[in-house]
């Protein structure tokens, strides 16, 4: 019997994002779909589970977020799933439990995947995380975790050094892929013509920076550093070719127009990338603001006109691998300044580009130290970052300079072979083929899990019965731990986050009702019906009395009852109500069953279905609609009712 | 429980008749039916008013009746009927459903005067229901309320359905019941449905590039021209300078470019047609994804062939897989059509001069003399079930 392929589970963010995990899953997942060898899921963080971009891939998509409004809210207000249902743990014993992987892959960072390591199925199957790390002293969760991560890969091997250091000598460096075939060297005469439809001379020395505009990148020091290097070489006719979004938010992000000011820059020496919203042209040129009239176009494409079309290129609008690799064509150094970093893509798109590329020698950037990299290395000083104490670099104007000079000052020819060295290096290292092997020889040597693992979610209790009488602090503690049934640290985290709500002014009835709601959903995730549990499967019809409060109103209600089971004889009369109002209810011998209220199901169509949804119940009412949602008889009584025309006559 | 009911209820009232005041309204037809193709919100519009007529107007002319068309001014339009739409107040519609020798329509307001002034009327559900959505008051001789199987599942209650449940009820029960009411059930409907594609009501008007057609023909239609049918650039090019047009390819525009003509919005949508990985038309692809052009990647080929294709085109945009159809698609109902089947299509296919209305009688030469003539035969090959999505198969 021939075996099956296996199936592999890769967690990541969308691979449709712009984001360096989601790059690199694309690159990898294209790769190990042409193998042909595998069956590969990819679960996406971040996008609901019908997303319709997941028709453009040959693989199997699985989205991470419910596509239900109410229950993608309910999640992001818990404790639980509000910092890390972006990270796919609302499905995931889901997904585990229908894809049944061989290989589990998590790419992320590592406090988005750490909600698995404590799973029961964790380390059942392969676990791999493959995960950045930037900074010293390394994350404590990333250190903490790596007893429980079998297999654990970093992009940078600075990481691993300091993991084998603190007696983590499992942990690998395994680089984020690289596509090598979409940047590559252009020949001088499309170089050439490019800087011609630029308008950038063709003896102009570009210095090119590719970068998310966030604090992190180094800016400030790299106009500190060219602003020197000019001066140094007053006529190297220099520009920096910044191509990053200008305007990000303004306490997250350098104003960068506000730098070349303070360091004395002429603004025509800041080029930027500007792309085009109606016809998608990008132009090089100097930096003017935002919101430009397209020089193509005019932003008269389409019916609906876009005044001012033209903005600097950023992830929610940018240009293709393609366009990018010009962008790196048209410089003739590549400077990427840092304060720490996982693997910093754009270095090594740079040098498969062909450039030689001025690297802090910080963090991942000590992997460009090697002599077949041909990298110019930059000097750092260290600090701590305020808060998180982590030390970081700040690249010295003069080592920036000074790397700038040593490249200036190569011949054309020399710099071409250095480049040509250096793409040859990152293809070595970082190319998606060299990368997908390393992936492809580890999974081949993985064991296909040959019986079905089942590993039991244990449902939560959203009906338990609570003592009204305790104090706040055991209260909630007898609510987490019976509805949630959560124990240990968990129950103590969880505890004090609701008791701090609490404090704040919440009220019991909405915690309790967050709480319950949460346990059904979680409950509903593996059986698609949150609320089936409180009806019984006796085949019998179903009424359902909602009358969640208060106990005046549940007294009245009982009144109905007899008239109702009377009318309806071959059904069950199920009353919903709080927890409070129950003992009401004890002893009506028309209840079949008292029920705790949940809000859901003031909704009638919820209740009894509609269109292909199934629904709970046959007959529903909810006469409180018309006294506790909205007032509807206050004033319209007092003539009392007229029951029928024979009474009205 | 029907809504008078849930007020009888929170008034503690009894009900009486509801308030049945009109305003006079001239109307030069002895005998006339009031149909309204209004409805409050997508999902309770039918879309089959104008089959229903067409069904209805030999007994209606044979009996001197006319049809009057009432409601709103944006809804959509039944071919002949003397149009009201828009000319009336809420007040003269009632006068004019109050004298009606019946009323048709959805569930909307008319329905409710209808049944009030006891007109024989025949009102459609699908979204909602009869139960709870129909006329309290209404005489149960002379009035129909037909309600969508809805193929089992229970009403939406929804504003939009996807796929419109109300539509599940044929035209011909629609113009029988109308018969009935009207005491006229005498003469029968012979047609019966077969098939309804889903794109059946969307005028669509094609042009294969043999010809270049002016703005004269069909003005207010998009002009898809089928690249796919014959590949000639030469007219392409002109037909875009007469008549701003679509245009569906399989190959490549190679001979000249199309940006000029994107900017001039003389192209407004790009469909491509892909088969293979073939690098020319992947060049041509990308660089038209480039552009502000509306794209579209379809392809009919499937299993490992298709995820070649999303392999390859990922980076671009979404290959939708669009299988192409077959008389297959028909289901139950293929044993049922045969070559006396009659269609009728909103879809035009101009070639050489003459109007087609399938790719597969424009391959046999059988042409239309006059777009008005709407009902023809089909033709039982595999070319004319390619476009079934257009059709709408019945039998008489």
């Amino acid at each position: 019997m021939s075996e099956r392929k296996k199936r592999i589970l890769i967690n990541t963010a969308y691979i449709g994002s712009k984001t360096g995990f989601g790059k690199h899953a694309l690159l990898l997942l294209k790769e190990l779909f042409k193998t042909g060898k595998y069956d590969l899921y990819a679960y996406m963080n971040g996008v609901p589970v019908d997303y319709q971009e997941f028709e453009a891939f040959p693989w199997k998509m699985i989205g991470s977020l419910p596509n239900n409004a109410n229950e993608l809210s309910l999640i992001q207000r818990d404790r639980k799933y509000a910092h890390n249902y972006h990270y796919g743990s609302y499905y995931i014993d889901k997904v585990i439990a229908e894809v049944q992987p061989d290989i589990f892959l998590g790419v992320e960072d590592i406090w988005g995947a750490a909600h698995c390591f404590d799973k029961p199925w964790w380390n059942k199957m392969t676990c791999l995380v493959h995960t950045t790390l930037d900074s010293l002293p390394l994350l404590p969760l990333a250190v903490d975790s790596a007893s429980k991560i079998k297999n654990y890969w970093v992009w940078a091997s600075f990481a691993e050094k300091e993991m084998t250091r603190l007696g983590h000598s499992h942990v690998e460096t395994v680089h984020g892929c690289v596509n090598t075939e979409s940047f590559y060297p252009l020949s001088e005469e499309e170089k050439q013509e490019l800087r011609l439809k630029h308008g950038i001379d063709s003896d102009c020395f570009v210095i090119g920076f590719v970068f998310r505009n966030q604090l992190r990148k180094s800016v400030p020091n790299l106009m500190q550093g060219f602003a020197k290097f000019k001066e140094e070489h007053p006529n190297a006719k220099a520009k920096l070719l910044l191509h990053t979004c200008f305007s990000e938010s303004p306490e997250k992000s350098w104003n960068i127009p506000e730098l070349a000011k303070n360091n004395n820059i002429d603004a025509d020496d800041i080029l930027c990338t500007y792309v085009c919203q109606a016809c998608k042209k990008h132009f090089v040129m100097p930096f003017q603001g935002e919101s430009k009239e397209c020089p193509c176009c005019h932003a008269i494409v389409g019916k609906s006109q876009i005044p001012n079309s033209l903005i600097t290129t950023r992830p929610a609008f940018g240009i293709r691998d393609k366009e990018l690799n010009e962008i790196y064509n048209l410089m003739d150094v590549y400077c990427h300044p840092f304060t720490s970093g996982g693997q910093e893509i754009p270095i090594q798109e740079a040098k498969s580009a062909g450039l030689v590329t001025c690297v802090t020698n910080y963090a991942c950037g000590t992997d460009m130290d090697e002599e077949e990299a041909c990298s110019v290395m930059m000097d750092y000083e260290t600090y701590y970052e305020p808060g998180t104490l982590f030390k970081k670099a700040t690249t010295t104007e003069s080592s920036i300079a000074r790397s700038l000079s040593l490249v200036f000052n190569m011949s054309k020819e020399e710099r071409s072979a250095k480049g040509n060295k250096a793409r040859e290096w990152v293809i070595k290292h970082y190319s998606v083929k060299s990368i997908a092997k390393i992936y492809e020889d580890f999974f081949d040597s993985c064991e296909i899990v040959q019986e079905p693992y089942f590993f039991e979610t244990e449902l939560k209790n959203p009906d338990v019965i609570l003592d009204e009488g305790l104090s706040d602090e055991k209260w909630c503690r007898s609510l987490i731990s019976g509805v949630l049934k959560e124990t240990g640290e968990e129950l103590n985290k969880t505890t004090k986050f609701w008791m701090d709500k609490l404090n704040q002014g919440f009220k019991r009835t909405g915690v309790e009702a967050h709480i319950r709601g949460l346990a059904r959903f979680e409950n509903g995730k593996m059986k698609k019906r949150p609320l089936e549990s409180l009806f019984d499967e006796n085949g019998r019809k179903r009424i359902l009395f909602v009358v969640p409060q208060s106990i005046g109103d549940v007294f009245i209600a009982t009144a109905c009852f007899k008239s109702i089971v009377e009318r309806y004889p071959d059904h069950d009369l199920y009353v919903a109500t709080k927890q409070e109002n129950v003992p009401i209810l004890h002893g009506d011998p028309y209840v079949y069953k008292i029920i705790a209220y949940d809000p859901i199901m003031e909704s009638e169509t919820e209740m009894i279905g509609y269109h292909d949804v199934k629904g709970y119940v046959d007959v529903y009412f909810n006469p409180l609609i018309q006294c506790q949602v909205r007032y509807n008889y206050l004033s319209n009584n007092e003539l009392g009712l007229e029951l029928n025309e024979e009474e009205s006559a | 429980m029907k809504l008078a009911e849930l007020f009888a209820l929170s008034t503690g009232s009894t009900l009486s008749r509801p308030n049945l005041y009109c305003l006079y309204y001239p109307v030069p037809f002895e005998k006339y039916v009031t149909i309204s193709t209004a409805a409050g919100t997508q999902a309770k519009q039918y879309s089959y008013f104008n089959d229903v007529v067409e069904l209805l107007m030999p007994v209606f002319k044979k009996n001197n009746i006319t049809f009057l068309q009432i409601g709103d001014r944006n809804s959509p339009q039944i071919y002949n009927c003397v149009d009201l739409r828009g000319g009336t107040l809420l007040n003269h519609s009632k006068y004019l459903i109050k004298n009606a020798l019946c009323h048709i329509g959805n569930d909307t307001c008319l329905a409710h005067f209808a049944g009030a002034y006891e007109t024989p009327c025949v009102i459609l559900y699908g979204a909602t229901t009869v139960s709870n959505h129909s006329p309290y008051w209404f005489n149960p001789q002379k009035s129909i309320f037909l309600q969508s199987d809805r193929k089992g599942l229970k009403p939406s209650y929804a504003a939009q359905e996807l796929n419109k449940m109300v539509d599940l009820i044929l035209p011909e029960t629609v113009a029988q019941n109308v018969l009935k009411v009207m005491s006229l059930g005498y003469c029968p409907i012979t047609r019966k449905s077969i098939y309804f594609g889903e794109n059946y009501l969307t005028p669509y008007l094609e042009i294969v590039p043999d010809e270049v057609c002016g703005n004269e023909f069909l003005p207010n239609f998009l002009l898809n021209v089928r690249m796919d049918y014959l590949h000639h650039e030469e007219n392409l090019q002109k037909q875009m300078s007469v008549r701003p047009c679509s245009l569906i390819l399989s190959k490549p525009i190679v001979s000249f470019d199309l940006e000029p003509y994107i900017l001039n919005q003389r192209l407004k949508t790009l469909v491509c047609d892909i088969q293979t990985c073939d690098d020319d038309m992947f060049r041509f692809v990308e660089t038209m994804s480039q552009t502000s052009l509306p794209l579209m990647l379809i392809s009919d080929v499937d299993g490992d062939a298709l995820s070649e294709l999303k392999l390859k085109y990922m980076d671009i945009g979404i290959v939708h897989a669009k299988p192409k159809k077959s008389k297959k698609d028909l289901g139950d109902k293929e044993k049922e059509v045969n070559r006396k089947t009659l269609f009728k299509t909103q879809k035009y296919l101009l070639s050489n001069g003459k109007i087609y209305l399938s790719n597969a009688h424009r391959l046999v030469g059988e042409h239309i003399a006059s777009k008005e003539k709407r009902i023809h035969r089909i033709l039982d090959n595999d070319e004319f079930f390619k476009e079934l999505d257009y059709f709408y198969l019945f039998s008489e």
